[in-house]
């Protein structure tokens, strides 16, 4: 019977996680899946928790790997020690994933090798390695005449940041998570009659350690901080169906106070609307449409576009065999003369913005980021590059007058992994207007509006599907019904030059996305996170399909 | 117990956990929330304060063996170290600075707290900060606000009256909230008058069901059938079957077919409980029997019968069950109020094959020894077939076709027969619907 | 096995994967740190690789990498928790310990039901799966390997990338409760794409295995490239409803959201429920109901001579029985958990799904080639590309078709075609079936997967996506 009586004990069992063992391992990274002491414990945990090994010790670990990487005869190499710790809550139950991993790099003869392994290492450890990627890189170099050029970028001596948090989220007690986790719970079930919500959230802490050939040795703590709220309203009096809808907070850099300071309260309303409107719905008209996509899904559809098209090391090729390619796949002819989007459309990618989920002081390589301007008013300016690849379009940089230098892309999802291009944070510009989502909406007399949902593309970047979270037809600048089971598809160029309008400053949103990786060969490993600053945008003629059948 | 924490403690830190001020379980040395400084709640709002105190409560118990009373009793307190924790963590708070989004939270916290003036200080603030709001907003709040005086513990029940006052006072456009109120009163009725509290307010909630528009009584149709069922067993209560089939009639004439997707199911069910209501209960039958008298049969003529079915699996969730036999027993005399407890054999102790005989004793030995349930024990050894698609079909013992109703799992039901062996209630037990089975066996040796 | 004694002289980081002592001293240290009684599991996996990759027609990255991945479980006073991580050390390991146990204080005690003690019957089958001479390959064979396959391509002007990897693995899983359980595998992966320079053209061809004898590099670039140069200049045709001819791989890819391990669709519990694909209502599901092809068989067995793999689930330490999940296109079975087969079966092990399988015909095998034949008007795919689930309870599809597309006209290929959108169940499919050719073990980095071209009917091509 449903009486609306406030939490009592027995009602925390609908929040604890049921089934065995191994629902809880299912629910880990082991692939692309995933995504809860009393006081006395905290200070325990601390001790026990922080065990990343001093400045120093982590200098002679590095060192050992880079100094039996030259030794043995390496042009260049560099060495990725990471530490790091990741709790994740189902509901009100955690659980952990930390460990520690290293990875040298090495250069020979324009050929790479790689060693690296899961685990806590010694100095011997680190030597063996360093000394292993020289051999595997040596062994490519049997190959034929191959050069690798590397631009320059200053040599960090000793560097050491900390992203820049308030509440280090590990010296939070698991009993304030939990209770601040209810308390959001219960302020959700309050609002209204028939809503119930569930959630998750992570954290992690990463040491990163990097040291090079070139003398650069650096250090960095970066922390990640996500929530999700999933708010359900119970099936609708006339199609007994249920509606759901999430609020998502981050991933983001931060500590707890992303989740404390978050604004909840003002966003719980329109997410239980949408949850309740979703439960009374229409098939989509087929055909093409003019849509208003609100700034998650903007991003989502950056996601699997521009932003992994413009990594210059897949639009060369370097992925071919995997992910696939880029539509962008000449470079040099496209730069500075494809128009890849509407004027009104600007992209860059931004490895310092503050509190970005993929933002460092350096990246993989001790290069500080810059902003790549990857498309300027609808044309494409710019890849995101390495120190490797930047030498691959120094033509072009050339032109424009600017250094031929890395634009601080290199990344890896472990330190079991060698560097590529990896997710940046990306900022999609907002217009020079005042348009919000609800504007958008209002100056649409016909069409529909797709707020937040999934996207995939193909090998290319080029064609795309994606399902809204909810879809409403917009009547008169009104959203009427939802529509349900619905696909909308796009080709990549198409869509962004057929951007119409762009939501203006006020109505930016910063959404946090993970990335997981399919096959590792390293196998302890947590996702990857980057934010992309977005806007909601009307786009026209998108192909819309009725795609999932009604039982 | 958990000597592994209290080592721990010992190596790391100075400052002494609070000892449990209680007598009735041997929890009494586990520290559970230690004593610091109120810096620990710096950062928490009012309504983590509230769940700070929902959590140490179902922690402690938690940790509690099987054999112990489970959670508070409805009539019972939260326990003192919970009350303690709440208060250090509200100290810094002012119901006169609070945000009003707070408020009700705020409020909840100091009922928990133990500190009913300074809620209803919270509450008034936030009914006085809505006056401009909807009747709607206005309604749902006054309703929570009652909800949170009937399931304190133990309710407040005059406070939730005044509340509901005000509530009503915003007349037919807060039907819902105020249907949805009583039935939170009906539910909380407290054992000395509670038939007649159940009756008016279940009589009340469903006048006041009929009131709502025809889209939103639809949408609430759960909380009109809650209210049916309670008026029903009000009338079972006082000895009236046939008004109690009425009710129950009429709620399957007119409530239940207003959504006919989703009431099916408890509908069938519940009506096939109600045609029992009145019958003759079976006499039960086992091949084994542990703790009987001498040739009583069961139900047992001249007593009130309250027939058990539970599983030896089912543990924690199951608890509270066990605690509410137990402090049955204690109440009403043996030969007044007789429990048998039926159990059969299903051929697997959790995650392994068992063989029926050992499966027996085990039942034995956990409802009598390490339960310690002072009742009669029925054990029922399964025959079963394996059918086409592997799965195994169990055949009906005659206990279950006879006694058997559908309720949530993971608890243990319950059927109360009256001293002539006819039906009268079928029920889950846990320490929410004991008031209901308490006031049951009450009201029937009062005849 | 002499490979079973390797591995490192020191635990604190495996030099290349661990073998069952390591395994179980690992266990017996970890143990011993453990605290407050209640049972303790782990589950380890551990693996060395190493891999060439090229791209633009050079093995760019030659490497080697060593995996390690440990589940700690504990069972306190009823509850679980666990705490991953790839720390072997004292200090880690106590770490993982204190934090599982932490953890499980929270949870609500009542959770007896996932121990996980050791089944009444302990048969565990032992399936071939290690191969020296593929442990043994270094990098200067892998890399001579690489070089050879790429030179057809470079030759013809066109650009190959591609990677070919091997090492070996091995699992465990010890509980306190007596279970021991280990298995070692070598494995190789091998694949390549070829294309034009300017992207227009791709052609891809891959296999895996656990012995480097069962793949045929040479065959994988020369099928690469025959498929690059045979994509030249693509038209773009309708989409619609065509009748296909899928080469095992795209077989494989479309059938992959079918078999996820341990998840839906193929839960019997969530069948049992009423939903998923396989659940008609309530305690009602599709068992025994016909749901393929009367020909068709999918079955999962690690004994199978070109699809055996590690034959326990390391989660649950349950060892992988021979079943068929469908037999004669019925459906019979679903995968299960303990407590499912305990109570509702009766049986002592827990049915888990590997996530490799076999799927047969009893149709005479038919050559591509005649297929091809026999078809009027059809599609040939090679392979499918971010295969998607969208809706469960049809097991409804979508993805891309990748890496080499002609049109088949009058028993001909015609004409090479762009890509399409697809969106179709792999039950729908497996209904549509006109022909199926001979069992092939297909490219899968996590699974052993064999499976059979087929000829379908009505493969819904819903768009273009003209992406190579």
């Amino acid at each position: 019977m449903a009486l609306h009586i406030s939490a009592s004990f027995m009602n925390r069992r609908s929040f604890l996680q049921t089934g065995g063992a191994a629902a809880l391992l299912a629910a880990l990274p082991a692939s692309a899946r995933a995504a809860t002491g009393r006081a006395q414990i905290v200070l325990l945990r601390n001790q026990l928790r922080d065990f990343t090994p001093q400045r120093a010790e982590r200098q002679a670990l590095a060192m050992a790997a880079i100094d039996a990487a030259r030794t043995s005869g390496a042009v260049y190499a560099d060495v990725q020690l990471r530490i790091s710790e990741f709790e994740f809550w189902l509901g009100v139950s955690p659980s952990v994933v930390f460990g520690a991993a290293a990875g040298v790099r090495a250069l020979v003869n324009g050929y790479w090798g790689f060693a690296a392994f899961d685990g806590m290492p010694s100095v011997d450890d680190m030597a063996r390695i360093g000394k292993e990627s020289v051999k595997q890189a040596a062994t490519g170099a049997r190959g034929a005449p191959r050069t690798v050029e590397l631009a320059p970028t200053p040599v960090v001596h000793d560097g050491d940041w900390t992203a820049p948090i308030d509440v280090d989220p590990f010296t939070v007690s698991l009993d304030e998570k939990a209770d601040w986790f209810t308390d959001l719970i219960d302020y959700t079930n309050m609002q209204t009659l028939g809503i119930g919500a569930d959630g998750a959230m992570n954290f992690l802490r990463e040491d990163r350690t990097y040291a090079s050939t070139d003398g650069s040795y650096l250090t960095q703590r970066l922390y990640t901080t996500t929530s999700s709220l999933t708010v359900a309203a119970e099936p609708h009096y006339s199609t007994e169906a249920e509606g759901r809808m999430p609020l998502q907070v981050g991933p983001a850099q931060g500590g707890w106070e992303c989740l404390k300071q978050y604004p909840y309260r003002d966003e719980i309303p329109a997410i239980i609307e949408h949850a309740q409107r979703a439960r009374v719905s229409k098939a989509a008209d087929v055909g093409r449409w003019d849509v208003v996509f609100d700034a998650e899904a903007m991003a989502g559809i950056l996601n699997a576009t521009i932003a992994p098209a413009t990594q210059l090391d897949r639009a060369v090729g370097y992925r071919a065999n995997g992910e696939g390619t880029s539509y962008l796949n000449q470079p040099l002819e496209m730069l500075g003369t494809l128009r890849v989007a509407a004027p009104s459309v600007n992209i860059r990618a931004a490895g310092s913005m503050r509190g970005g989920a993929a933002t460092v002081q350096w990246d993989n390589e001790g290069v500080a980021p810059t902003d790549a301007h990857l498309v300027t008013n609808g044309m494409l300016t710019d890849f995101q590059t390495t120190r490797e690849s930047a030498t691959w379009i120094a033509e072009y940089t050339a032109k424009t007058g600017k250094p031929v230098q890395s634009n601080g892309g290199a990344a890896c999802n472990a330190a079991t992994m060698p560097s590529t291009t990896g997710m940046a944070n990306m900022i999609l510009e907002p217009g020079h207007t005042s348009e919000t989502f609800e504007s958008l909406v209002r100056g649409t007399k016909k069409g529909l509006a797709v707020i937040g949902g999934r996207i995939e593309a193909d090998q290319q970047c080029l064609n795309g599907a994606g399902q809204g979270q909810i879809v409403y037809e917009i009547v008169d600048g009104k959203l009427t019904t939802a529509i349900r089971g619905m696909s909308y598809l796009f080709r990549a160029p198409e869509f962004w030059k057929n951007v119409v309008a762009l939501g203006g400053a006020a109505s930016v949103r910063t959404i946090g996305l993970t990335e997981w990786p399919k096959i590792t060969r390293g196998l302890t490993y947590t996702g990857t996170s980057s934010s992309i600053q977005s806007v909601p945008a009307k786009v026209k003629e998108i192909a819309i399909l009725d795609t999932i059948p009604r039982s | 117990m958990r000597s592994w924490v209290a080592g721990l403690v010992a190596v790391c830190l100075a400052p002494a956990p609070v000892v449990a001020q209680h007598s009735i379980n041997t929890l009494a040395d586990s520290p559970v929330m230690p004593a610091q400084a109120g810096s620990q709640y710096d950062r928490y709002t009012p309504g983590e304060c509230y769940q700070l105190g929902i959590r140490t409560e179902w922690q402690h118990w938690n940790g509690a063996p099987g054999d112990t009373i489970a959670p508070a009793k409805w009539g019972g307190r939260m326990m003192p170290f919970t009350i303690e924790a709440v208060r250090q963590c509200l100290a810094r708070f002012d119901v006169a600075t609070v945000t009003p989004a707070d408020l009700l939270y705020l409020g909840k916290a100091y009922v928990l707290a133990e500190r009913d003036s300074a809620a209803d200080a919270a509450f008034d603030r936030l009914i006085k900060s809505m006056t401009a709001q909807s009747v709607d907003a206005r309604a749902l709040k006054l309703m929570q606000i009652v909800g949170v005086y009937t399931s304190a513990h133990p309710a407040r029940l005059d406070r939730a009256a005044n509340y509901l006052r005000k509530l009503d006072a915003l007349g037919d456009a807060a039907a819902t909230y105020r249907m949805i109120a009583r039935d939170m009163l009906a539910n909380v009725a407290a054992v000395a008058d509670s038939t007649a509290m159940i009756a008016t307010n279940s009589a009340q909630a469903l006048a006041l069901a009929k009131v709502q528009p025809e889209a939103v009584r639809k949408q609430r149709i759960a909380d009109e059938i809650a209210a049916n069922v309670a008026s029903a067993e009000a009338y079972i209560r006082r000895g009236r079957l046939d008004s109690a089939r009425a009710v129950n009639g009429q709620g399957q004439a007119t409530i239940v077919p207003l959504r006919p997707r989703i009431t099916a199911l408890g509908a069938g069910s519940r009506a096939k409980d109600y045609k029992k209501l009145g019958d003759t209960a079976m006499p039960i039958q086992a091949q084994r029997w542990f703790n009987r008298p001498d040739g009583v049969s069961y139900p047992v003529a001249g007593k009130v019968t309250m027939v058990v079915f539970a599983y030896f699996g089912c543990s924690g969730s199951c608890y509270p069950g066990y605690a509410v036999i137990r402090r049955l027993r204690a109440k009403y005399p043996p030969d007044k109020f007789a429990i048998v407890m039926l159990a059969q054999t299903w051929g697997f102790d959790r995650d392994r094959l068992i063989s029926t005989d050992d499966e027996t004793e085990r039942i034995r030995a956990y409802f009598l020894d390490k339960m310690k349930l002072d009742m009669a024990l029925a054990v029922w050894q399964t025959t079963f077939k394996k059918m086409d698609d592997g799965k195994v079909q169990d055949d009906v013992s005659p206990n279950w076709a006879a006694y058997n109703f559908e309720t949530p799992q993971g608890e243990v039901t319950a059927s109360i027969v009256d001293q002539r062996g006819k039906f009268r209630l079928a029920i889950g037990l846990n320490e929410e619907t004991e008031r209901r089975v308490d006031g049951m066996i009450h009201d029937l040796l009062e005849k | 096995m002499s490979h079973l004694n390797l591995g490192p002289k020191s635990l604190f980081a495996p030099t290349e994967f661990l073998g069952f002592e390591q395994c179980k001293a690992l266990f017996e240290r970890a143990i011993s740190f453990a605290k407050g009684g209640g049972t303790t599991q782990l589950s380890i996996l551990s693996q060395s690789t190493g891999t060439a990759t090229w791209a633009r027609n050079r093995v760019h990255m030659s490497s080697d990498v060593r995996g390690l991945q440990v589940d700690v479980i504990r069972w306190v006073r009823g509850v679980y928790a666990m705490a991953r991580t790839n720390r072997v050390d004292d200090e880690g390991l106590k770490a993982a310990m204190r934090l599982a146990e932490t953890f499980a204080d929270r949870g609500a005690k009542d959770r007896e039901w996932w121990l996980p003690r050791p089944p009444l019957h302990e048969p565990m089958a032992q399936p071939l799966l290690w191969d020296d001479p593929t442990y043994a390959m270094h990098g200067d064979q892998r890399n001579e390997v690489a070089v050879a396959m790429i030179a057809g391509a470079e030759h013809a002007g066109l650009v190959a990338a591609g990677e070919l990897a091997a090492g070996a693995r091995g699992e465990a899983t010890f509980t306190t409760t007596g279970i021991e359980r280990y298995y070692p595998e070598t494995f190789v992966e091998c694949s390549m794409t070829v294309r034009d320079k300017l992207g227009t053209a791709s052609g891809w061809a891959g296999k895996t295995h656990f012995a480097r004898s069962r793949i045929d590099p040479a065959a994988i670039a020369a099928i690469a490239l025959d498929k690059c140069q045979r994509s030249f200049n693509r038209s773009a045709v309708e989409p619609g409803r065509y009748t296909a001819i899928l080469e095992p791989q795209a077989v494989a890819d479309l059938f992959a959201e079918m078999m996820v391990p341990n998840t839906a669709p193929m839960s019997r519990r969530d069948a049992e429920s009423g939903t998923g694909p396989f659940g008609i209502r309530p305690r009602v599901t599709r068992i025994g109901q016909q749901i393929f092809d009367r020909s068709l068989t999918v079955g999962s067995d690690p004994m199978d001579p070109e699809g055996g793999f590690i034959p326990f689930d390391r989660n649950s330490g349950d060892p992988y029985q021979a079943v068929n999940w469908f037999h004669d296109g019925i459906l019979r079975d679903l995968y299960y958990d303990r407590q499912f087969a305990v109570m509702d079966m009766h049986e002592p092990h827990s049915q888990p799904l590997s996530g490799s399988y076999r799927i047969s015909s009893s149709m005479p095998a038919m050559p591509i080639e005649e297929m091809i034949r026999t078809t009027k008007r059809g599609v040939y795919v090679t392979r499918f590309h971010n295969v998607n689930m969208v809706d469960l309870r049809s097991a409804l599809c979508t993805g891309f078709t990748r890496d080499g597309l002609w049109l088949i006209e009058n028993g001909k290929i015609s004409k090479p075609i762009k890509n399409f959108r697809f969106t179709t169940s792999p039950l729908h499919i497996m209904n549509n079936l006109e022909a199926v050719g001979a069992p092939v073990r297909v490219f899968d980095q996590q699974y052993a997967r064999v499976t059979i071209p087929m000829k379908v009917r009505d493969f819904n091509f819903t768009s273009l996506a003209d992406a190579v």
